[in-house]
């Protein structure tokens, strides 16, 4: 199997990171992780999930009618979903911290883990634990 | 064993081209990238998943396992391919093609093996996500019969491939646990497991 053409690579790559950051929206959404949740309500991280998982499947499902000899090899199709997926937890571990900034900032660590990321952003999580060791 | 391989795959493959439905939506499930990317987007879900601490660990050892089933299986595929080469049905057979033609080997399908390694590294630990991936998993082998790039005993040496690798992968984690543990607690310390 040949890859064709930058494009498609590139355009793998948006779809996995929209839809990795549409499925952790709405994965922290449903166990309550509000530190790395963009939204306040629980209902708006859903409806965030269907408008960025519902385009991507359709984009994934008609792949073969838009490119139709276009083929990305298994071994670049990995390197391009981990680079993907690392991007969209990093973003969102960015975006979400910037957003929940100022709404969880007197909040206190009491766990580790995720869990912790229910009461705090995730860098309020690691400012702490540097203040700690401190 | 190739006749009966060949008969099935012509009836299955005989069914293409008569419900415009059917063969639209076969075709997509067929693909290299929705089931796999989808299986894969599940683990992510997964691993930010569960009630308490110890449900979401589990869920975590879980994806380890089927991150590791995954890589296995694509090896197993490469390892299998190098050694003996199938050509692809519609090279030999008369063929209701809706698909691309692939130019690698036939036996086994490739991304049946992943999704189904995938599929069984989650159905060991979690039921409920295990068998959604399993009806997902078994309409993309049967896809891709329909759509004439697999004989039906590719599809199946592909999926018991994948059965065995993850049951395979399943035990190296159990083997590894006592360090697969502290890569964990580091994990939680970093606020990322």
């Amino acid at each position: 199997m040949k890859t064709i053409g930058g494009c498609l690579v590139f355009e793998y790559f948006y779809l996995v990171f929209i839809a990795a950051i549409g499925a952790i929206q709405a994965a922290v959404a449903l166990n309550g992780l509000m530190g790395i949740s963009f939204f306040n309500r629980k209902i708006y991280a859903y409806f965030f999930m269907f408008i960025t998982l519902g385009p991507v499947v359709t984009a994934f499902f008609t792949w073969n009618e838009r490119n139709p000899t276009g083929v990305i090899e298994g071994s670049e199709q990995f390197y391009l979903f981990m680079l993907a997926i690392v991007s969209a937890i990093g973003f969102t571990l960015v975006l979400s911290s910037f957003l929940k900034h100022s709404s969880l900032r007197n909040n206190n660590v009491l766990y580790d883990g995720l869990e912790a990321l229910k009461q705090v952003t995730f860098f309020q999580a690691l400012r702490h634990k540097i203040i700690k060791k401190k | 064993m190739i006749a009966i391989d060949e008969n099935i795959f012509l009836w299955i493959n005989g069914l293409a081209g008569n419900e415009a439905f059917f063969d639209w939506l076969l075709k997509g499930i067929a693909n290299d990238y929705l089931v796999i990317v989808g299986s894969c987007l599940v683990l992510l879900v997964l691993w930010v998943w569960g009630a308490d601490g110890r449900q979401r660990d589990r869920n975590q050892k879980a994806v380890i396992s089927a991150s590791l089933s995954l890589g296995l299986a694509q090896g197993f595929v490469s390892t299998l391919n190098a050694f003996y080469f199938r050509p692809r049905p519609f090279t030999e057979l008369p063929t209701n093609l809706l698909f691309y033609q692939p130019t690698d080997s036939s036996f086994p399908s490739n991304s049946v093996a992943i999704v189904f390694a995938i599929t069984f590294a989650i159905l060991l630990t979690n039921r409920r996500i295990g068998g959604f991936l399993f009806i997902l998993a078994c309409f993309h082998a049967f896809s891709r019969v329909y759509v004439g790039v697999h004989y039906p005993f590719d599809v199946l040496t592909g999926a018991a491939g994948g059965i065995f690798i993850a049951f395979i992968a399943t035990k190296i984690i159990k083997a590894l646990e006592k360090w697969l543990n502290i890569v964990m607690v580091l994990a939680h310390k970093l606020y990322i497991a």
